[in-house]
């Protein structure tokens, strides 16, 4: 079997998520027997499966696999239908399509909040004390059953998540309390009676390394894909099996630190994006020969569907993929817009990112209405937010060293839209290599030529699309599975 | 069913639990069904049933009720038992620390589990948890029974958090927490009982917990269910508040007042206060003595009945037991059956004593009782210095509590009580019954009324203790009057008989049946 490792499918994950549909497909397309592993506890996983259409039988959770739910029959259970409350103890009262509340002589005993999208499907109950303090929260699955419960301490600090199975026994607890530091941290699981044992772990770390253990014990034919080394990388150098393990890094965020990853003998080889990445490895040790595989591929469907061309988009929209942590690069682009907008006065601007918990989008927007760019520059961190925009678009930009991966590149590919990518890019010599077009200046005037050019020379739009047309044809599935093959072989 | 409601049946137990458990006797002796309902958590609760005539039958408390655990078979739980951890099993080393009654376990030189065990056994009494950085985090208390009981979880500054009672299957059965209140003070927030019935349900309050126990108990007994408040701070407010229909019971056990010697005008003991203030929301009271009866209708006019039920009995078998005369005893041993505690006043036996003992020098004086802490064990330590003082080493014994009195009550000659006040006092009727002359203040209410002056005893006026003295003098002086009080002892207990006292129970059921089962 082939395990797909990331820690979530979580929104935040885009750029992995995309990859794991590519490597998905393509395995259970040259009938590879293969499954998606994640590590997190993510209740919303199997809605986040629809909305990727990744098919949930082909994921399996840390957390679902101890819980024993990994396969379940989704239920939209309401407030009304859950056994447990006492409808003639407690009054249940609508407060709109988000939550309600369990009232008792009006004092509130609980708040229900309603599961995002639905109707009145129960998403997680807090229970009040008589002084407004959270006694429990009960979580429930996106599939409609109770999952975990979370308990505060009384400072309100998290102190115990419990995780049940579908008879409502605790199969695993997690402990928060102080550490040397007199922080409030995780500081151990606790796997309950799992076949009829007990187990302790320090960290998510180890409790994944034995999950995967769990997992691949019967499988000598099991690889492992790991497609978030920089998060997973600890629990697969733990395991006590041996299976193959490849770390598929998207970005060299820390090379020094792939080549620490890469070295332990549990690794059986290294996979980059890109052939640059590849050389940068090189040159950091001579002992790291990494494979290059870019989860770049389009299935037959992709290839022949309908699309809107580029001299029917009505709008002058531009997208471009940035990295907000990038300060210079987003300045950058700002000023290139004004310089875009004396030439073209009504392009517009899309700019796009993966969710970052290190960005202040508040401030980004500051900056963007302090260049009175309200109404013209856009940002979008979501899948649909980024599908939306690129639907409209003439021409992607990428500006930033880790703003986007061969994969990003797919959507030029699948709508025939031209490419641009700055010197900064990780992507800028992919897109060189496939004839898309040269890379371009970082500055703010490079940046302009470059849009302005496109935007207004026909022949130019024609040849890039050409272009793409061209590299399209490099993009089966046929040669993505010969990449893979390669490697696994 | 009739219902006792107290706060526990403990090893060591006042004169409400040595009233509850005679009650029992009687009530199984008439084969009329009946149940003490105690409130509080437990996990000995069964195992100390050893210690009383008591079988689980006989006895719900209401975590156990909830917890699905009034019958539960008992099993062995040992040490080796306890899972360890599978991941690290093979690296663990125990030890046991015989001053502490556990056995720790570490991993690594780090402790990860301490399993503590019942004195003097092997069975597993608590299992403690620590995390990987050695804080404890969570505590397994285990019911003597042999499952776990409690899983008790600790905040990091080792407070407890939170509290869940299990199932013996594991389930959680009532969760327990502990949070700040208003005034940023760490108290009990809230109970939460699971899966009861299918339902969960919350209380801010043990109180709470506890009406909502009785009503489930009203509403499934096919028969009039009666109430008996028998420890009105722990179960008054519960039982005034009961929604399903039942018959409630006051059970004044001790006095009303303050100073139980001016019943019209003194404050009122605390313990009743919520309950005589609220006297419609009651269907009976209960007192021990016709004197408190009188004193509570003259105060409080109430519109319901007032039963006189002495809160003892004397059994059949005690009252035609062979009769042990004065000169099989031990020359001048008074006793003293009462935990030492303030309101018993006991440097006044022991000055009684010490003044008596200067034309008595055979006097004795052994107490009985366990040590009330309060104040620092402020009223033991009074006790003992006065017997120092007084140079009474030798002749004043503090003997502890003990379950079995019979010994004491077949050699002892004279039973002194120096009480302030009291509700009945077994104890001195206990004492009677075997022919110990009873020597008592003039205390309201019960030893007043157990002992009849010359007749079983004499009373002697509150805080006279130099009177006591002087009587004390005169019956070792005198040894016919010595026997012929103990043979008027013998003879009074007759009142207390089984069948004395439950004819008045039976008027009580009688008005229970056609109050309520009439208006079902």
């Amino acid at each position: 079997m082939i395990y797909l490792l990331a820690d979530s499918l979580g929104e935040d994950n885009i750029e992995v998520n995309n990859n794991l549909k590519q490597q998905l497909r393509v395995f259970k397309t040259y009938d590879k027997p293969v499954k998606i592993v994640t590590r997190d506890y993510d209740r919303f996983q199997s809605q986040r499966c629809e909305q990727l259409g990744i098919d949930e039988a082909d994921v399996i959770n840390l957390f679902d696999y101890f819980q024993g739910t990994v396969k379940v029959a989704h239920k939209k259970p309401t407030i009304h239908d859950l056994p447990q409350i006492s409808k003639r103890a407690y009054e249940i009262q609508p407060h709109g399509p988000n939550y309600q509340e369990l009232r008792d002589g009006g004092r509130l005993i609980a708040h229900v909040q309603i599961m995002p999208t639905t109707v009145g499907q129960v998403n997680y109950i807090q229970y009040f004390d008589e002084f407004g303090n959270i006694s429990l929260t009960q979580n429930y699955d996106w599939r409609g059953f109770k999952s975990s419960e979370d308990y505060l301490h009384p400072d309100g600090n998290l102190a115990y998540t419990f995780w049940f199975n579908q008879a409502g026994q605790r199969v695993l607890q997690l402990i928060h309390m102080y550490n040397a530091d007199k922080q409030v941290v995780p500081t151990s699981y606790h796997l309950e009676n799992y076949q009829a044992n007990h187990y302790l772990f320090g960290s998510l770390d180890d409790l994944f390394s034995f999950f995967l253990d769990e997992l691949i014990k019967n499988d000598d034919q099991a690889t492992l894909i790991v497609n978030n080394p920089e998060n997973l990388a600890t629990s697969v150098r733990h395991l006590t099996g041996h299976p193959r393990v490849f770390l598929r890094y998207q970005h060299l965020f820390d090379p020094q630190q792939v080549i620490t990853d890469s070295t332990n003998a549990q690794i059986t080889d290294t996979i980059v994006a890109t052939s640059s990445q590849a050389t940068v490895l090189r040159e950091h040790s001579d002992q790291v020969l990494p494979t290059v595989i870019a989860d770049m591929s389009l299935s037959d469907t992709e290839l022949h569907a309908e699309y809107t061309p580029i001299v029917k988009r009505q709008h002058n929209d531009i997208v471009a993929f940035t990295d907000f942590t990038d300060e210079l690069s987003f300045a950058n682009i700002l000023k290139a817009w004004h310089l875009v907008r004396k030439t073209i006065p009504d392009a517009k601007l899309t700019l796009c990112s993966k969710p970052d918990s290190r960005v202040d989008l508040v401030a980004v927007f500051k900056k963007i209405n302090a260049e009175q760019f309200q109404k013209i520059v856009n940002v979008v961190i979501d899948q649909n937010g980024i599908d939306k925009a690129v639907s409209t678009s003439k021409l992607i930009l990428y500006l930033s060293k880790f703003a986007a991966t061969p994969t990003t590149l797919l959507y030029n590919f699948k709508d025939r839209i031209p490419a641009r990518a700055t010197l900064s890019s990780e992507l800028a010599p992919v897109i060189s290599d496939l004839g898309l077009g040269k890379p371009i200046s970082s500055n703010a005037e490079g940046i302009a030529e470059a849009v302005i050019d496109l935007l207004q020379n026909e022949p130019a739009q024609q040849a890039a699309v050409q272009a793409i047309e061209t590299a399209r044809t490099q993009l089966t599935i046929d040669r993505y599975w010969q990449a893979w093959q390669k490697v696994l072989d | 069913m009739l219902y006792f409601v107290n706060f526990n049946m403990p090893v060591n137990k006042s004169g409400i639990e040595h009233a509850q458990l005679k009650r029992m006797a009687l009530f199984k002796a008439h084969k009329v069904p009946a149940k003490i309902v105690t409130r509080d958590y437990d996990p000995q609760l069964h195992d100390n049933l050893k210690y009383t005539d008591l079988t689980d039958d006989d006895i719900l408390n209401e975590f156990d009720y909830f917890q699905d655990a009034t019958h539960v078979e008992p099993t062995e739980v040992t040490p080796n038992d306890i899972k360890i951890p599978k991941n690290i099993g093979d690296q663990v080393v125990k030890k046991w620390v015989a001053d502490q009654n556990y056995y720790e376990y570490y991993h690594n030189k780090a402790i990860f589990m301490r399993v503590a065990v019942f004195p003097n056994t092997q069975q597993v009494a608590a299992v403690h948890y620590f995390d990987t950085l050695q804080n404890l985090y969570q505590v397994d208390y285990y019911d003597r029974r042999g499952f776990i009981s409690k899983e008790q979880y600790y905040t990091p500054d080792n407070q407890v958090n939170m509290e869940q009672l299990l199932r013996p299957d594991g389930s959680v059965a009532i969760q327990q927490f502990y949070r700040f209140d208003r005034s940023m003070k760490r108290a009990t927030s809230q109970f939460r009982v699971v899966g009861y019935k299918g339902k969960d349900y919350e209380f801010n309050t043990i109180s709470e917990l506890l009406r909502f126990c009785l009503d489930e108990l009203a509403r499934q007994d096919p028969q009039v269910s009666i109430f008996v408040s028998d420890r009105s701070l722990v179960d008054d407010w519960s039982i005034m508040h009961m929604q399903e229909k039942a018959y409630k019971v006051l059970h004044l056990h001790n006095s009303q007042t303050n100073d139980a010697n001016d019943p019209m005008h003194s404050g009122l003991n605390y313990n009743y206060e919520l309950g005589l203030n609220n006297l419609d929301k009651w269907n009976a009271i209960i007192t021990a003595t016709k004197k408190q009866a009188d004193n509570v209708a003259a105060r409080f006019k109430p519109q319901i009945p007032i039963f006189v039920i002495p809160v003892g009995v004397v059994p059949d078998a005690v009252l035609t037991e062979k009769r042990v005369p004065m000169n099989q005893r031990t020359a001048g041993k008074v006793i003293a059956v009462a935990r030492i505690s303030n309101e018993k006043r006991l440097d006044d036996l022991v000055r009684a004593v010490g003044q008596a003992r200067e034309s008595v020098p055979n006097i004795t004086l052994d107490i009985y009782g366990y040590e009330n802490s309060e104040n620092d064990y402020a009223e033991p330590k009074k006790v003992r210095k006065v017997i120092k003082e007084l140079g009474l080493s030798d002749v004043v014994k503090l003997k502890g509590y003990t379950n079995n009195l019979l010994p004491v009550y077949q050699s002892a000659q004279v039973f002194g009580l120096t009480s302030r006040m009291e509700g009945f006092n077994l104890s001195l009727l206990e004492a009677i019954s075997h022919g110990v002359v009873g020597e008592t203040y003039d205390v309201n209410y019960g030893p007043n009324s157990i002992v009849k002056d010359g007749i079983n005893g004499h009373i002697v006026a509150l805080g006279n203790w130099h009177q006591m003295a002087n009587n004390f003098v005169k019956l070792f002086k005198n040894p016919d009057l010595l026997q012929k009080l103990s043979d008027g002892a013998y003879q009074s207990a007759e009142e207390y008989s089984s069948d004395n006292i439950w004819a008045t129970w039976i008027n009580l059921i009688s008005d229970a049946n056609q109050k309520i089962a009439n208006n079902r």
